[in-house]
Formats: structure tokens, C-alpha cells, sequence
């Protein structure tokens, strides 16, 4: 595993060998990195967001390459993250985006699935105090291409939350899938969040579908876990992290994912 | 020596008078057996106790150990020692079963519990309970049986050693051999740490196994009659009738079956 520091303004990088990478961050001016990813390289990169309020990313996914991106947003200041991914034939991605932090963030991300049997994956795990946006879309280009969101997100009483969430399956795309699964759970009494998943299908021959839970928590639900002697504040980090946590899942490197879970645990309960 | 102490209770929930003034007294190493019809207010006497925000207590006084429990949060009369095991516990998804208890007995303690004697200790009692080992790991009563449900109770109970422990229908959902496991759990530890207990169930058999030393009948939100297990036997045999007959509360019964449903068989055998 490489830690590299990104504080260039431009940082421009090629993946030519099955490697993993730490990507932190920081600098308060705006970061812009490009990178790209040979043919048949495997890599998993974690992107720590350390101190950025703006963030470009662009990436390339040559023929037959996989990457798993992990974002961790652990900003001092608001940001603006922008992502663009160009996915070639037979590559994968799983690109997973882990929020827990008290600043307001403003995600535009645009997969394009261009080569035949691309397949991407997009994950989010949100805890909104402040604003938290989100523009995802993925298009499918070529024939049995698939894409996959899944979209958590845990409300609390200042939190404003908005997902737009697109997977648009271009005409003659025959064979590809597009799934979404949205879930958000808010604390708050007043708010709701602004979730827009939406798939946009131009060809018959496709698989798609979405699936959404919005929900307050249940007041009984809390009931039964004060009556453990548990306050609401208490309460309300178990349920959180119960609904969050399981994003660390895409992570496969265990030292990291047990830095990045203390990370999580610390976060929860200072915001909660 | 600990004690519960209920003067006068009156309950709302939803602008509907439950509770129309319950005196009861619960100390340290008694077992009072509550009963009374479907819809009477048991259930609502141990929420109130409890402080289900759902019921507004509108007149009496609720102290245990001295200590004004109607100004107290939920987790505050927890910590204080009071405990509840429900008739309809919730699943909580995500949540495993060790991690809720760890952070139960945690907000009782200045240190945490160690790990080691946390997990000990879990395995321990899931075990006296003959419960199945992965219940430990899996989200709080997701997917668990009405049988388990309750059980988890009574794990729940032993780890967090209330003074003064209020059980709303435990017994429902158990089988017959769930039921002896759980009667001896409770005693157990009962019989271990003093502990107090008000016991709501409608079948004689679980309190034979418990041998209350008191009992009570709840009819139309007030206690109407108190005694010992004597009490208990004659309403398993006998059902409710001759209570409404001896206290002339036709009317109200005939008002109680209207209201709800299961008044019907709220009367029991009798009819
Ligand atoms: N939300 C509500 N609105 C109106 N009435 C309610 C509400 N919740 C409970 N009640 C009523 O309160 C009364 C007392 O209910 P409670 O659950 O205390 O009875 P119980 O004695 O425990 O009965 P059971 O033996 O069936 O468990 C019932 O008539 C019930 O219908
Ligand atoms: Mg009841």
C-alpha cells in the first residue's frame, strides 16, 4: 500500500501495476486529479478528504481493469467534489462514498459506461447534520453494462439532505441493468429527506429497478431502547451506526477499515 | 431496602382515562402477581411506571427509593433500577444484541465493562436461558420467534440487574419447557439479588412457578381486590365474574367488553 499526499493543484497519475494506494487530500486550495487505469489492473484506492473545498477527480478504467475507490469525506471545510469516470469494456467499479462529518458537501459524479459488459457500483453512507448534495448518474453506452446504487442516509435535526440519483440506459444498450436501493432514516422531527432516483430507459431489452425507504424512527423504537437505561442521544449513535456502519464493507483492507471505523464511531458521536 | 411505591395513579393515553387511581407497593424481594381482564390497564400501569411517552399520567405519585420517578427520563428510572420486559419487545435492524446491551449496562457505569468479562458474562446467561449461542450477534429481536423475544427479555434482565423488575405477560409465546427455564431464571435471580418483581400474566401455571407473595386484580383501572397466591388459584378456577358481582361493576365490565374487542374473552371461562 502507497500513501501519497495530493496537494498539487493538478495532480495527474497512471496505474499500471495491481497496486493500492492512500490518497490524502489536503490543501485548501482547489485539487484537481486525473488518473488513469491500465488494462487488467486491479487496484483499491482510499480517498481521504482532509482539507479541500474543492476536489476534481477524473479517472479512466481501461479494458478489463477493477477498482474499488473509497471516499471518505473527513473535511474541515465545506467542499465541492466533482467526479468523472469513463469505464472501457469489461471494467469495474465500485466507487463508495462514506460522509460523517459536520461540513456541508456537493457531489457531482457522471459515470459513463462505454465499453460493452462495464459494470459500476456506487455506494453512499450520509450522516446529514449540515447540507449534504448529491448528483449521481451513471449512462450505460454499450450493450450489457450495469450499473448498481446503493444509497444510505441517516437524518438528524439540522441536517438538509438531497440525492438525485440517475441511471440512464441509452438506446440500443440491449441486456444492461440498472438497480437502485435508496434507504433514509431521519431523527429529526420536522425534516424529511429530498431523495430523486430515477432511471431513464431508452431500449427494452434491459433489467432495472429501484426501491425506496423513507422513514422516521419509530418513537417506540427509541422507547425500548431508553427503557435499557440508554439515553436518546445514545440511542440514537446505536441506530446510526447500525444503518451507516455496514459501508465499511467495501473496504478490504483490514487496517484500514478498523482506522477508518474509530474514524466513523468518533464522528457519530460528536454529531449525533 | 428498595421499594416501589404507587399512590393514587391516574392515566390517560389519548385523552381515555385508563388508570382511575392505583395504590400499589412493591419492595425488595416481593413478587406481586397482577391480573385482571383483557384491556383493563396492566399493561398501561407498568408503561406509566416506566414512562412510555405515550401516557400521560394526570394525577398520583410514582417514588422508588425516595426518588420521584414521574420526573425522571425513560433511561433514567433505568438506570435508577427499574426494568421492564415487554409484552411486544421491538426489533431494532442493525443493531446486534451485544452491542445494544454493552452500551445498556455501559450508561449504568463510570468505566466501561471490559470485553472479556462482557462477552463472558453474555454467553453465560444466553446459555442458562438455552437460547441458541449467534443470538448474541444478531440485530436486537430481528427475525427472532415470539418465544426468543421473550426470552431476550429475561437476558436482558439478568445482565442488567434491575432492583425492581416489572415482566408484562413474559410468559405468552413460551412453550412449555421455555416456561420452566424462564420461571427459574426469574426466581434465580430473584432469590440472588432481592430482587422485586411485578408480574403481569394471565395463566396461573407461570405463577405457580414463581409463587408470588402477593397478588392483585386490575379491573376498569383500579386494583379492585389484593391477596396471595390463593387469589391466583381462585381466578384460574373461577374466572373474573365473581369479582365483578362481589364489587358491582356489571355496568363497567359491559363498558370495558364495548370498548374493546377482546372483552369477550376477557371474561374468561365462566361465561
Ligand atoms: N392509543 C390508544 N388509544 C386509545 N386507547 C388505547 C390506546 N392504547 C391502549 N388503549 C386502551 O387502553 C386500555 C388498557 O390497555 P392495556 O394494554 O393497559 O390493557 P391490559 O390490561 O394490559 O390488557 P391485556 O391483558 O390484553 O394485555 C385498553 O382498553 C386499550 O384498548
Ligand atoms: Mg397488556
Amino acid at each position: 500500500m502507497q500513501r501519497l499526499k495530493i496537494d498539487d493543484i493538478i495532480y495527474n497519475s497512471e496505474i499500471n501495476s495491481s497496486e493500492d494506494y492512500i490518497f490524502d487530500v489536503s490543501d485548501e486550495k482547489a485539487i484537481k486529479l486525473n488518473l488513469n487505469l491500465g488494462n487488467n489492473v486491479n487496484s483499491n484506492l482510499y480517498i481521504n478528504l482532509l482539507n479541500t473545498n474543492s476536489f476534481e477527480f477524473n479517472f479512466k478504467l481501461e479494458t478489463n481493469s477493477k477498482m474499488n475507490i473509497f471516499m471518505f469525506n473527513q473535511n474541515e471545510c465545506d467542499t465541492k467534489v466533482f467526479i468523472n469516470a469513463n469505464m472501457d469494456t469489461y471494467s469495474d467499479l465500485n466507487l463508495s462514498f462514506a460522509e460523517f462529518n459536520d461540513k456541508a458537501i456537493e457531489v457531482n459524479c457522471n459515470v459513463l459506461l462505454n465499453g460493452e459488459y462495464a459494470t459500476a457500483c456506487i455506494n453512499s453512507a450520509t450522516l446529514a447534520n449540515c447540507n449534504k448534495k448529491y448528483t449521481i448518474n451513471c449512462t450505460h453506452h454499450d450493450k450489457n453494462t450495469s450499473s448498481t446504487f446503493n444509497n444510505y442516509a441517516v437524518l438528524l435535526e439540522s441536517g438538509d439532505l438531497y440525492i438525485d440519483a440517475t441511471g440512464k440506459i441509452n438506446a440500443g444498450c440491449s441486456g444492461s441493468k440498472s438497480h437502485q436501493t435508496t434507504k433514509a432514516l431521519t431523527f429529526s422531527q420536522q425534516k424529511q429527506a429530498v431523495i430523486f432516483p430515477q432511471l431513464l430507459i431508452d431500449e427494452n431489452d434491459v433489467e432495472a429497478s429501484h426501491a425506496m425507504t423513507l422513514g422516521r424512527i419509530d418513537d417506540e423504537q427509541m422507547y425500548y431502547l431508553q427503557t435499557r437505561g440508554i439515553s436518546e442521544k445514545m440511542a440514537t449513535e446505536l441506530i446510526t451506526i447500525g444503518y451507516l456502519m455496514p459501508i465499511l464493507e467495501n473496504i478490504h483492507d483490514s487496517s484500514v477499515k478498523e482506522q477508518y471505523q474509530k474514524i466513523v464511531e468518533s464522528c457519530v458521536n460528536n454529531i449525533c | 431496602m428498595s421499594s416501589l411505591k404507587i399512590v393514587d395513579l391516574h392515566v390517560q393515553i389519548q385523552g381515555k382515562q385508563i388508570l382511575k387511581g392505583v395504590d400499589l407497593q412493591v419492595n425488595e424481594n416481593e413478587i406481586h402477581a397482577l391480573m385482571g381482564p383483557n384491556g383493563n390497564g396492566k399493561s398501561t400501569l407498568l408503561a406509566a411506571i416506566m414512562g412510555n411517552p405515550k401516557y400521560t399520567v394526570t394525577k398520583g405519585e410514582i417514588i422508588f427509593d425516595g426518588q420521584n420517578v414521574l420526573e425522571m427520563s425513560v433511561d433514567q428510572r433505568a438506570r435508577a433500577g427499574l426494568f421492564l420486559g415487554m409484552q411486544y419487545p421491538q426489533e431494532i435492524s442493525g443493531v446486534t444484541n451485544s452491542d445494544f446491551l454493552r452500551a445498556a449496562i455501559n450508561s449504568r457505569l463510570e468505566k466501561p465493562v471490559s470485553l472479556f468479562s462482557f462477552i463472558k458474562e453474555m454467553e453465560k446467561t444466553i446459555k442458562d436461558l438455552e437460547m441458541k449461542p449467534d443470538l448474541a450477534h444478531r440485530f436486537l429481536n430481528e427475525g427472532f420467534s415470539g418465544g426468543e423475544k421473550k426470552r431476550n427479555e429475561i437476558v436482558q434482565m439478568k445482565m442488567l440487574k434491575p432492583t425492581i423488575a416489572m415482566l408484562d405477560e413474559i410468559d405468552s409465546g413460551l412453550d412449555v419447557d421455555a416456561l420452566k427455564i424462564v420461571a427459574n431464571a426469574v426466581v434465580d435471580m430473584q432469590k440472588t439479588t432481592n430482587l422485586g418483581l411485578l408480574v403481569v400474566s394471565h395463566y396461573e401455571r407461570f405463577y405457580q412457578l414463581l409463587k408470588p407473595t402477593h397478588a392483585h386484580v386490575l379491573i376498569d383501572g383500579k386494583i379492585v381486590t389484593s391477596g396471595g397466591i390463593e387469589l391466583v388459584e381462585k381466578i384460574d378456577s373461577d374466572g373474573y365474574d365473581w369479582l365483578y358481582k362481589q364489587f358491582n361493576i356489571e355496568t363497567i365490565k359491559k363498558a370495558v367488553v364495548v370498548s374493546n374487542t377482546l372483552g369477550s374473552c376477557a371474561v374468561s371461562k365462566k361465561v
